[in-house]
């Protein structure tokens, strides 16, 4: 096996004990949180009860979404070069193929699909990353008790040196399905917790397998349930068997009990296995995800299914959703509100992850021969018909959260048809620049509120705004971004328009003319916590109808 | 294609067949034959003409039985 488990040492009982920021749990909800947080100046301390990074095999897909997430803190570079891209899926029900599916048919965007990569490289970059920006990492100091007031948060944390108490003005409870906040603060969690058991086996393997997921449904090598095949790097496998509600976990993980289902499916191929373990899956929330100054994110938050790899990358957006705006509230520049505005838009986006997450688990593990007659003529009828290619559901995979509900998005705006709709995030584009050197169109968005402007802006007004902490980008034959592709124009339609984008790239208001009072009012506006706060601020100039 | 929603063609887009489960829900096993061939001779109904709905039935019949001809042997 080519990963080494790092072992991260622990530091003394810290002398300072009142922080800022504290975030609980390292994982990689954890990190990104604190990564973000601390590359936007915040001083953030974080505690972990553990001396390294996920051990064993957990996430593996992670989502586009997620890699432009990663790219604006540094990282993205890194999944693509050691993990796996992919884009194409194959579903077959019994020996058949019954249909293929291509989740990024389109070129011009600087990330994939979906790249694979085992979760402990991720986790192990963020370490890195994370000690560089100046984050305060505390292993093996693990949260016991917690006394939440309204001004700040008393953190009870044993180490191994003892015991000792901590204050946080916000704590960021991201310490996993088993929160230990979410115990000290008696919250419980609503949803649906399923019993069907699934084996998860990482075997080393030399394999020409193209680069796809792979799912079948009732195969003949693993016959009655389903089988899911995932290509990792250092040439890992990822075989997820579903067992069944009655196998025995202990008697499953036994690797006389694994290694024949591994044959059954792959034959006399030579195979190391790496990893095993048997598994059950929760689809359920939290139902409020900020508690004052305490703030839930990932799965001490929301759990979902594996199925749609919504876990992590649902909780790395939660991380981009909220680092900003508790960064804005540090500098005092924001109000409090503004924190609220993460629970309107994570909790709907949680429901999303939750509701496919519990589809597709409801269509993979049928209840009652009724359901399993009509799941498997589904199946059926999927080679033929393409009206039952859509029922089949062997994982919704993750796509990024649109906020089109947002408290954030300005009713005042106006986009015109093309335009992507007010919350979605920021469609990858390639652009030119001045010098001649190609470009993404995230890369231009990473620098805080950000106006697009399709053509040039009036003198002086890159300035103007730029005073008030919002960059202009110009793109159009005078600009300084060239469209030579047409696929910018494609993308967000071919209006002459401005778009305003918040620090997470995700759009909050487009208009078809400048108006700079406007802008400013509205950046003003989404600080204070937007529609949560105050009726948006009106246009003075009119728009003109495309 | 927007690069956005790419995958919007498939996985039970419309809740369809979630809609499916939740009314077969807390029926037992008799209920859900019973609810089963209801909704077949619901649905047969719903069909514009004798003719399509013999259609439906033929094709129904041939899809089950082109099952039995799925080789059950090999791996991938
Ligand atoms: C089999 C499997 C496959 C998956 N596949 C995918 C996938 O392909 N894509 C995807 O996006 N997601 C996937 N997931 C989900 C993903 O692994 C999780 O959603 C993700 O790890 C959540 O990250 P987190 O940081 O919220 O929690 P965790 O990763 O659980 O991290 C919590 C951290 O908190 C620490 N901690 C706990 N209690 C305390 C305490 N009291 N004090 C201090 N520290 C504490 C823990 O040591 C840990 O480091 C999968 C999960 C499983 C199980």
């Amino acid at each position: 096996m080519s990963f080494t488990y790092p072992r991260y040492p622990s530091p003394p009982i810290p002398d300072r004990r009142a922080v800022p920021v504290v975030v609980v749990g390292g994982g990689l909800v954890g990190l990104t949180l604190a990564l973000d947080l601390a590359r936007q100046g915040v001083p953030v301390r974080l505690i972990d009860d553990d001396d390294t990074v996920s051990v064993g095999s957990r996430a593996i897909c992670f989502s586009k979404r997620t890699l432009e997430i990663y790219d604006r803190l540094g990282l993205g570079e890194k999944f693509l070069e050691k993990g796996i891209t992919w884009n194409r899926g194959k579903v077959f029900f019994r020996k058949q193929l019954i249909y293929e599916f291509d989740l990024l048919p389109e070129s011009g965007h600087h990330y994939p699909a979906f790249v694979n990569l085992q979760q402990y490289y991720a986790e192990a970059w963020l370490v890195e990353a994370c000690a560089a920006a100046g984050v305060e990492l505390y292993w093996r100091h693990r949260l016991t008790g917690l006394d939440a007031r309204e001004d700040g948060v008393r953190l009870s944390v044993s180490a191994p040196e003892g015991d000792y108490d901590l204050e946080g003005e916000w704590v960021l409870a991201c310490d996993g399905a088993r929160s230990q906040v979410r115990e000290c603060l008696g919250l419980g969690f609503t949803g649906k917790v399923f019993n069907d058991r699934f084996l998860i086996a990482d075997v080393e393997m030399e394999a020409d397998f193209p680069t796809e997921r792979w799912f079948w449904f009732d195969p003949p090598f693993h016959p009655g349930q389903s089988v899911l095949l995932h290509r990792q790097a250092d040439n890992v496998w990822r075989i997820d068997f579903q067992l069944g509600p009655d196998a025995d976990p202990e008697e499953e993980r036994k690797p006389e009990r694994v290694i024949p289902r591994i044959r059954a499916m792959l034959g006399a191929r030579p195979f190391r296995l790496e990893w095993v373990s048997v598994y059950t899956f929760r689809c359920r929330r939290l139902e409020r995800f900020r508690h004052g100054r305490v703030i839930f994110a990932g799965d001490a938050a929301h759990q979902v299914s594996p199925f749609g790899a919504r876990g992590g990358n649902g909780g790395v957006q939660d991380a981009d959703n909220l680092a900003w705006k508790l960064a804005a509230l540090l500098r005092g520049e924001a109000s409090s509100t503004l924190l609220d505005t993460y629970d309107a838009e994570r909790i709907p986006a949680a429901d999303e992850n939750i509701l496919h997450s519990t589809r597709s688990t409801d269509f993979i593990s049928p209840k009652g021969e009724a359901m399993r007659a009509f799941r498997d003529a589904t199946l059926l009828l999927a080679a033929r018909h393409p009206f039952a290619r859509r029922l089949v559901n062997s994982g919704r995979l993750s796509t990024p959260a649109i906020l089109e509900e947002s408290p954030l998005n300005d009713p005042a705006a106006s986009p015109w048809p093309g335009c992507p709709p007010l919350g979605a995030p920021a469609i990858d584009a390639p652009l030119t620049a001045r010098s001649g050197q190609r470009v993404w169109l995230l890369d231009a968005l990473q620098s805080g509120f950000t106006l697009l402007a399709q053509g040039p802006l009036p003198e002086g007004e890159r300035e103007a705004l730029g005073r008030a902490g919002i960059t202009a980008v110009t793109i159009g034959p005078e600009g300084e971004l060239r469209d030579e592709a047409g696929l910018f124009a494609a993308r967000y339609g071919r209006v002459p328009g401005y778009l305003f984008f918040r620090p997470d790239q995700h759009l909050a208001g487009a208009y078809t003319r400048y108006d700079r009072a406007h802008l400013l009012a509205l950046k003003r506006w989404i600080l204070a916590g937007g529609r949560l706060s105050a009726p948006a601020p009106a246009r003075a100039a009119a728009e003109v109808s495309p | 294609m927007t690069g956005l929603r790419f995958d919007d063609h498939f996985a039970d887009p419309d809740g369809l067949f979630a809609a499916l489960a939740g009314a077969l829900g807390d029926l037992s096993a008799e209920e859900q034959r019973q609810f089963t061939a209801a909704l077949a001779l619901l649905l047969l109904n719903q069909l514009p003409s004798r003719e399509a709905a013999l259609a439906a039935l033929d094709e129904a019949r041939s899809v089950v039985l082109a099952a039995r001809e799925i080789p059950k042997e090999t791996s991938p």
